[in-house]
């Protein structure tokens, strides 16, 4: 956790007839981020073969894909068997057959396909209906889907209906773009005819009225669109049917039949659940082989994997040779697989990497840092800036308590915290339930907390002091009135709180850097390099001095010799950094490179680097002030919504209006607030802190392995 | 320059913050490779296009996704009209007039499809954008009209009426379709041109400079194509261009006028755009070839406009154009590759054909 993972070099060589063997049992440990042999900065390397690139895992590789599509469309996710007995299984596993495999996908793509196609047909039922359903008035005469009607052309079918019991009357004649017939049919003819007229937007209702005349005999009705009338015409005269009157209504609305609004409507929504069933029967086409398909899969990417990391072999006519980089802790694990999986037949060396160590270890060393789970969301904040050098100290701690102490300060308010921490917790939830975890809610349910806890000492509640500050009165500081139980009474210690805690940031920065260069053994850079000791010694005197300035009323500086220790030394020691990085470059390289010292290049050099110096870090430290800053601000804007609620008030009680404003204030606060506080911690971080110490031009340790992107 | 500020900043902004996901050349090439519509379609899922693409789990229908699409990009432009005033938000407004046109030819030719063809077997009209544009139109008024009367009725208080008053005949006796499309086409630029006249200066510079483009890529198109496809006697009369061009009216119809296509070509790249003859001439012998080179040249003429107006300065109407322009070709290139792989079409044929 304080430093990068301790790594060795793992450098193998198997005999041909175990290469496969061997491979495979690398793969499900998982743990080998694979180098090219050829990175190894040896003589021998050069004199290996190269793999012949597998034309197999371009293959394998396309139908994995086909396969991933087919399991995101459904939600599925394979489970490849890695550990444990799941190992065993697909040790004793067939050899995977790329074109059965494809055969199979191609299967599963046909009944995809085969799905698609029955929902298409359902969706052409839905648009005619709809279509049809455009036309019909809902209740009280209005025409469904008409946002662009211009009401003089469209009203029409709306004005002839009549809105009787729960709905507009089916009548006779002309709507504006409906037919509607009423009739009878053949029963014979009815099956055959309603195939036929399904293929055109219309409702066919058999038996739904009363005729007028002979005895009042059941009536059927057809609902179509004008523009059909013709097609239309012909089926009726094709299927039989007689035109009939039907019943009239008895004029108080009690009888009357009614367009089929709701029976169409209920048959839209049937055909809409036919079709999620339908595409719920993705889901079930996949459940039902799922153990075939996830074997396919994980075969698939066994195949691919194997292919990639055979790519990093190379060759002599009998044997193959590797190379990877691994958790020391994992070097036993890995011995006792190659071992079983080549029966002894196998050479390992191991390789540790350190400075002026063996020479036949790269450079560039893979780094995996290595936190507790609670401090992932900083890992990934330190992450996002760039990636340490291997060995150095892992910042993440240091990050959490930093990030977490400047929102903090931004935005101490208990119950914005509040609000903060739910949207974290349940933002975190959701995301997690939909498979997708990321880090950036749990990073806001930290801020959250963070505002809980420095609220409290504050005693800031929704902007109100509902308790008493376990610290200060930030409120009441802001205000004006100053004064106070605490240690911090005005707002110039507001500001000066910021600044000490500006001074420690930096402070551990040059303290990191420092305990890197040492571990590096890099002793000229931990004197005179870029936040070495000279450059530690000038920051601290100049704070003493700036402090003992401001503590004898700006009038006074430390007596002359101690100011001279303090600053006036090391700046001189300073001055010997390029005179000795001169001397370094003409001992390191052949004398036709090396070139004569100009001391007035030097003295520029000298002065530009105290320039820096002084210059940079005092606006490092004075950067620290926008803490103070932000939590100023946020502490006014909440006053300033308390006054303009209060303008709202009535007699001095609050109106909903007030209450209004307080919630879009804190509500604007919390956003506007947060965002600022969340942003400016992480500049504060990656600017203040991190420029101290950290390269950020390590490599991320990836294994390869069955879980690997 | 501050007016320009005043008008241009909010929505420079905006825009430029939604630049950002536009999808690169490299997520079309991923596209592109998908083996399925399903991979497209996953692929698709975590972009701005999630929801238009939820249509395909949906309906498993491609044309209620293009559908989706295509009411995506019209309400991009909507959107934008809310943060623009005066000048500007007429000028966006007659972008939208793009869409309306679009959507009362597809309606027409719905109508004409079935009232003077005859035909019976239709496009699904629910697939038609039914919303406000710019104009109260009645789609489904022109969808159900009984006749021509009820037709123009349908339009009746818009700019459409004249249009359609005036090709009645002509879509009913003589059965086209075409001088109509073509009037609503030009009705388009011609509107467009009209608002861009009435934009600031610098707006109507930079304004321009990009129609004119488009316009010529359109006008050569045109020429190109009915010079192949229809006799010289036949076309006499014709008036094919569209307005806002850079190409001289009269070298379009010395163009249009001529025998063969490869004839036409050559007099627009002698007379107009000389400076590319000598790339088109000696590389392609066959005419639709070299047609093809020619628009994808003016394709790039217009993106490069596209380019630089999105680089120069930012407080202009060129923005906005340049974001819309983008947003319509991203998603023209979404609905070509989800048709292609709906239709089985290789990664090569793909190419080829965008």
């Amino acid at each position: 956790m304080i430093t990068t993972t301790s790594m060795q070099q793992l450098v193998a060589a198997v005999l041909k007839s175990d290469m496969e063997a061997a491979t495979e049992a690398l793969l499900k440990v998982g743990v080998i981020d694979f180098i090219d042999v050829r990175e190894i900065p040896a003589d021998w390397t050069s004199r290996l073969d190269r793999v012949p690139a597998a034309e197999d895992r371009e293959k394998a590789r396309e139908l994995r894909l086909r396969l991933d599509a087919y399991f995101r469309t459904v939600g599925f996710t394979p489970r490849p068997k890695v550990n444990g007995e799941k190992q065993e299984q697909s040790q004793d596993q067939e050899p995977l057959d790329l074109s059965e495999a494809e055969g199979e996908i191609d299967k599963l793509g046909g009944e995809f396909r085969k799905i698609r196609d029955k929902q298409k047909e359902v969706q052409e039922e839905i648009l005619r209906l709809q279509e049809l359903r455009r036309q019909m008035p809902d209740e009280g005469g209005r025409t469904a889907g008409r946002s662009s009607a211009k009401t003089g052309v469209r009203g029409e079918a709306g004005s002839r209906s009549d809105s009787g019991a729960g709905g507009p009357a089916l009548t006779k004649g002309s709507h504006a773009y409906i037919t509607v017939h009423t009739g009878t049919l053949p029963k014979e003819n009815r099956a055959a005819f309603e195939k036929e007229i399904a293929k055109l937007p219309s409702v066919y209702l058999p038996e739904q009225g009363v005729a007028a005349a002979e005895g009042g005999e059941p009536i059927d009705f057809l609902i179509t669109l004008k523009r059909d009338n013709s097609r239309v015409e012909r089926l009726l005269e094709k299927y039989g049917w007689e035109e009939r009157q039907y019943q009239e209504s008895s004029g108080d609305g009690q009888n009357k039949t009614r367009l089929p609004v709701e029976e169409l409507d209920a048959k839209l929504e049937s055909l809409r659940y036919k079709q999620q069933e339908l595409d719920k029967g993705l889901s079930q086409t996949v459940e039902e082989r799922s153990e075939t398909l996830e074997r396919l899969w994980t075969g698939l990417r066994m195949r691919e994997l194997l292919r990639t990391i055979q790519g990093y072999y190379r060759k002599t006519e009998r044997t193959y040779l590797f190379s990877g980089w691994l958790p020391t802790e994992k070097k036993e694990e890995v011995t006792k697989t190659l071992m079983e999986a080549t029966e002894g037949r196998c050479y390992l060396e191991w390789h540790t990497p350190h400075k002026g160590g063996d020479p036949e270890v790269p450079q560039q060393v893979p780094v995996q840092m290595k936190n507790p789970e609670a401090l992932r969301p900083f890992q990934s904040l330190v992450e996002n800036y760039g990636i340490p050098t291997y060995g150095s100290i892992d910042p993440t701690p240091m990050v959490a308590v930093f990030y977490l102490a400047m929102f903090a300060l931004m935005f101490g308010d208990v119950g914005h915290g509040v609000v903060v921490l739910l949207i974290g917790l349940i933002g975190d939830r959701r995301s997690r339930k939909k498979g997708k975890k990321t880090m950036i809610y749990p990073l806001i349910s930290y801020c959250g907390a963070a505002a809980i806890v420095s609220g409290a000492l504050f005693g800031s509640y929704f902007g109100t002091a509902l308790l008493p500050p376990l610290w200060f009165d930030y409120h009441g500081i802001v205000a004006g009135h100053e004064g106070g139980a605490g240690s911090v009474k005005t707002m110039s210690d507001i500001l000066m709180l910021t600044i000490y805690f500006g001074i420690a940031v930096i402070g551990t920065g040059l303290l990191i850097n420092w305990v890197n260069r040492l571990r590096r053994q890099d002793w000229f850079g931990l004197v005179w390099g870029n936040g070495g000791l000279l450059v530690g010694w000038i920051y601290a005197a100049g704070t003493y001095t700036a402090f003992y300035f401001a503590g004898h009323d700006y009038k006074e500086l430390p007596e002359g010799p101690v100011l001279l220790l303090l600053l006036g030394l090391p700046v001189l020691l300073l001055a010997a950094k390029p005179v000795l990085e001169h001397v370094h470059h003409n001992r390191d390289v052949p004398a036709e490179q090396r070139h004569s010292a100009n001391v007035l290049d030097m003295i520029m050099e000298w002065l530009v680097e105290l320039l820096e110096i002084f210059s940079g870090y005092l606006s490092n430290t004075l950067s620290f002030m926008r803490v103070a800053g932000l939590g100023i601000a946020h502490v006014s804007l909440m006053m300033a919504f308390f006054q303009i609620a209060e303008m709202a008030a009535s007699n001095g009680n609050f109106t909903i209006w007030s209450y209004l404003i307080l919630l879009l204030g804190n509500a604007l606060v919390i956003g506007l607030e947060g965002l600022s506080a969340g942003i400016q911690s992480l500049r504060l971080n990656y600017y203040e802190f991190f420029s101290k110490y950290f390269a950020g031009n390590g490599r991320a340790y990836a294994p390869i392995s069955l879980r690997s992107e | 320059m501050a007016g320009q500020l005043k008008t241009y900043g909010f929505i420079n902004a905006k825009i430029r913050s939604r630049l950002g996901q536009l999808l690169s050349d490299r997520d079309f090439s991923n596209l592109m490779k998908s083996s399925s519509i399903e991979e497209v379609v996953t692929a698709l899922g975590s972009t701005v296009y999630a929801k238009e693409l939820e249509q395909y789990a949906a309906t498993g229908d491609v044309r209620a996704v293009e559908f989706a699409l295509y009411s995506h990009e019209i309400e991009t432009v909507h959107e934008l009209l809310q943060y623009v005033q005066g000048p500007a938000a007429d000028f966006v407004e007659a972008l939208l007039l793009r869409y309306e046109v679009d959507t009362v030819k597809n309606a027409l030719r719905f109508w004409y499809d079935r009232n003077i063809r005859g035909r019976t077997e239709t496009e699904p009209s629910s697939y038609l954008y039914h919303g406000r544009l710019v104009h109260s139109i009645d789609i489904d008024g022109i969808l159900n009209a009984a006749d021509s009367g009820k037709l123009v009725d349908a339009v009746a208080g818009t700019p459409y009426e004249a249009v359609l008053s005036r090709n009645l005949d002509r879509i009913q006796n003589e059965q086209q379709m075409f001088y109509v499309e073509l009037e609503l086409d030009s009705l388009f630029y011609t509107t467009l041109m009209a608002k861009t006249a009435q934009l600031s200066k610098q707006d109507r510079q930079v304004a321009e400079r990009v129609i004119q483009v488009e316009v010529d890529l359109e006008n050569i198109d045109r020429i190109v194509r009915f010079v192949s496809f229809y006799e010289k006697e036949r076309r006499h009369s014709w008036n094919v261009f569209l307005p806002g061009g850079s190409i001289d009216f009269e070298v379009l119809r010395e163009a249009f006028q001529q025998k063969g296509p490869e004839e036409a070509l050559n007099i627009l790249l002698t007379r107009h755009y000389s400076s590319y003859k000598s790339f088109t001439g000696e590389h392609k012998s066959n005419p639709y070839e070299r047609l093809h080179l020619v628009e994808n040249l003016l394709r790039q003429i217009l993106s490069d406009e596209v380019g630089r107006l999105l680089h120069g300065y930012p407080f202009t109407i060129g923005t906005i154009l340049a974001y819309v322009f983008l947003k319509r070709k991203e998603i023209s290139q979404l609905v070509s590759i989800m048709n292609a792989k709906y239709y089985g079409l290789s990664e090569e044929r793909i190419r080829e054909l965008l």
